[in-house]
């Protein structure tokens, strides 16, 4: 027997033959996939889409995926087969691996059992919340939709009337093959310890005759079952919402304050766009496109100015009794101010809370660059000729156009910046 | 009815051997060879880990501080050197966490200045290591993780955390534990 009959196929080629001989097929390298690179599906068990997120990690640390015992036995055999290897002991990965496989212990478990499985072992994440954007919906229609057949919204009558034109006829009904556009974003949810505050007001101070405001800084944890975890339906942007607080301020007397016990990041979302010409209230089904787009394209870091579990104060022992703030000096605690009038007071509320607010901060650790925006490309006029020089420049400029019609940026991507007053 | 027409027998054997779709085919005295590049689909980055019988491999990376550091195991650094190959470090199923997860991280000492250039004052060290948690971000040891190791029956999974160089910093203000970030 000669050499060339043991040829045997490996890792990653085929072996054909047919009457011209054998063939031997390298398959083609795949693509890399960033970490956080979502994928999604119709899942025909549960009549709906559903999200695959490739493992991504916060502080080293896998996010979970909360989920029910029916969800993952509807999912059972499509995606997480590591499952039945995991290492028992464990209870939440010995539960996984039991309601892979099946079995008599599957049963004893109840469907509507939460369970919180690692994203890393790829679990489906079920996608509920989908808000409307193109014609039926309010939102502005990205240009990668557009250029597939969604309209962006009518203007209302009022808007027209008032911009002094006529009412146009397709105010009341989508253009010709019009598709409906639908979209669910993804999110990463940290839990934290948040600041909080109560404010005491005594009508008349004895000693000055003016309004006393008592202000005290607490801490408040995050509720025992809450972590780090994936979850879907609209992106809040906190950070919008935190500029906004100056002029939300005045409640800050009325009521006490306390700051949320998470932070959120925009991971990805997942867009789904209808055949088109279908009814304005057609239900989701899987004769829809489904898209992904991305906010997060690296493994992340995150944190917060406090986080010590440390000492107790003498003078405010209650409220320290648990965590201390590790940067940013004495500012815990209470102050004590006399307004002067109440814009004051609040003023003066508004300064310490924003201060020190305990919001953490999440960054890309890159070595020290987090950014890849590339300058733009110079713009040149195209001449008839040969000119090399012009023909690339022209090239150049089609690909940007590319990527500024696609959903996602081009690599290497973009980072998240150190918050450097964390080092403070 | 279907008419189908005989396929002509096969070729006498053996067949000539053809190279395919991304495959170059050669030949010499000393037989046939093949060439082809089946990593198109990685990402060649900074500290990739790679586990397997009871060890772990870490390729080269830097801690990028006042000075660039390659991390060490034992006291070989983690790429090998002139005089050492690879060095390896022994991972152990039973350093892990109740999940069966545990890290192959940096841990980075400074020196009380928070330096990582030796100094009168002391030394630092940069280090790789199997930890139980991955991220130590006070006190005089700072740990960052590289990559994830999800221990089962018979192997280990590895999960690849770190793709970059990293940049460290520290701080100490008085009266407090120092903080490290990788950054």
């Amino acid at each position: 027997m000669s050499m060339a009959d043991s040829i045997r196929p490996s890792l990653g080629t085929r072996l054909s033959e047919n009457v011209h001989g054998r063939t031997v097929d390298l398959d083609k390298p795949s693509v890399w996939r960033h970490p956080w690179y979502t994928t999604a599906e119709w899942m025909p068990q549960r009549k709906a889409f559903v999200a695959f997120v490739l493992a991504g990690f916060l502080n080293g640390m896998s996010p979970v995926v909360r989920t029910t015992a029916d969800a993952l036995r509807e999912a059972r055999g499509t995606f997480f087969g590591q499952l039945v290897d995991a290492r028992s002991g464990a209870d939440e990965i010995a539960q996984l691996a039991l309601l892979a496989i099946g079995g008599e212990a599957d049963s004893g478990v109840s469907g509507d059992t939460l369970i919180d499985v690692p994203l890393y072992q790829n679990p489906p994440i079920g996608l509920f919340e989908w808000r409307k954007i193109g014609w039926d919906g309010a939102s502005a229609v990205p240009i990668f939709f557009q250029q597939r057949g969604v309209a962006v919204p009518p203007r209302s009558v009022a808007d027209q009337l008032t911009a002094g034109g006529k009412v146009a006829l397709d105010t009341f009904s989508p253009p010709q093959g019009n598709r409906l556009l639908r979209a669910c974003d993804i999110m990463l949810h940290q839990p934290r310890i948040a600041l909080t505050s109560q404010i005491e007001i005594s009508p008349l101070g004895l000693a000055t005759g003016a309004t006393n405001v008592n202000q005290t800084l607490g801490f408040r944890e995050a509720p025992s079952n809450d972590r780090l975890m994936i979850q879907t339906g609209t992106f809040e942007n906190f950070e919008q919402e935190r500029l906004n607080f100056r002029s939300q301020s005045p409640s800050l007397l009325a009521s006490n304050y306390e700051e949320r016990t998470w932070d959120q990041l925009h991971i990805s979302t997942v867009w789904v766009m209808s055949p088109p010409d279908v009814a304005l209230d057609a239900a989701i089904d899987s004769t829809w496109q489904v898209f992904a787009s991305h906010n997060q394209f690296w493994n992340l870091a995150w944190g917060q100015r406090l986080i010590e579990p440390v000492f107790t104060s003498d003078i405010f022992g209650g409220l320290l009794a648990t965590v201390s703030l590790l940067a940013g000096g004495a500012g815990f605690g209470a102050a004590n101010y006399i307004a002067a009038s109440i814009n004051d007071a609040t003023q003066s509320a508004f300064n310490i809370l924003t201060a020190q607010s305990l919001s953490g901060s999440f960054w890309t650790p890159t070595g020290g660059g987090t950014t890849s925006a590339y300058p733009p490309t110079p713009a040149t006029e195209i001449k008839p000729g040969l000119d090399k020089s012009v023909t690339a420049a022209a090239k150049a400029r089609a690909a940007q156009a590319q990527r500024l019609l696609s959903l996602d940026p081009v690599f290497p991507y973009e980072g998240l910046k150190f918050n450097r007053s964390l080092l403070s | 009815m279907i008419m189908r027409t005989p396929l002509p027998p096969p070729a006498p054997t053996p067949a000539p051997l053809r190279a395919g779709a991304n495959l170059l085919h050669g030949r010499n005295s000393m037989g046939f060879w093949m060439q082809g590049n089946m990593g198109g689909g990685d990402f060649s980055h900074p500290f990739p880990v790679f586990a397997g019988g009871g060890v772990a491999r870490v390729g080269k990376g830097l801690i990028l501080a006042d000075m660039s550091v390659e991390p060490v195991i034992g006291r070989v650094p983690i790429g090998g050197d002139e005089n050492n190959a690879q060095p390896t470090l022994k991972i152990d199923a039973t350093k892990s966490n109740d999940k069966g997860e545990s890290w192959v991280c940096v841990e980075v000492t400074p020196t009380p200045e928070g330096t990582l250039k030796e100094s009168e004052s002391g030394t630092s060290k940069v280090e790789v290591v199997q930890r139980d948690s991955p991220v130590l971000t006070l006190g005089d040891i700072g740990r960052w993780p590289l990559a994830l190791l999800v221990f089962r029956e018979q192997a280990v999974q590895v999960f690849q955390v770190t793709m970059f160089h990293l940049h460290y910093e520290t701080s100490l203000a008085e009266g407090q534990r120092r903080k490290h970030f990788f950054i």
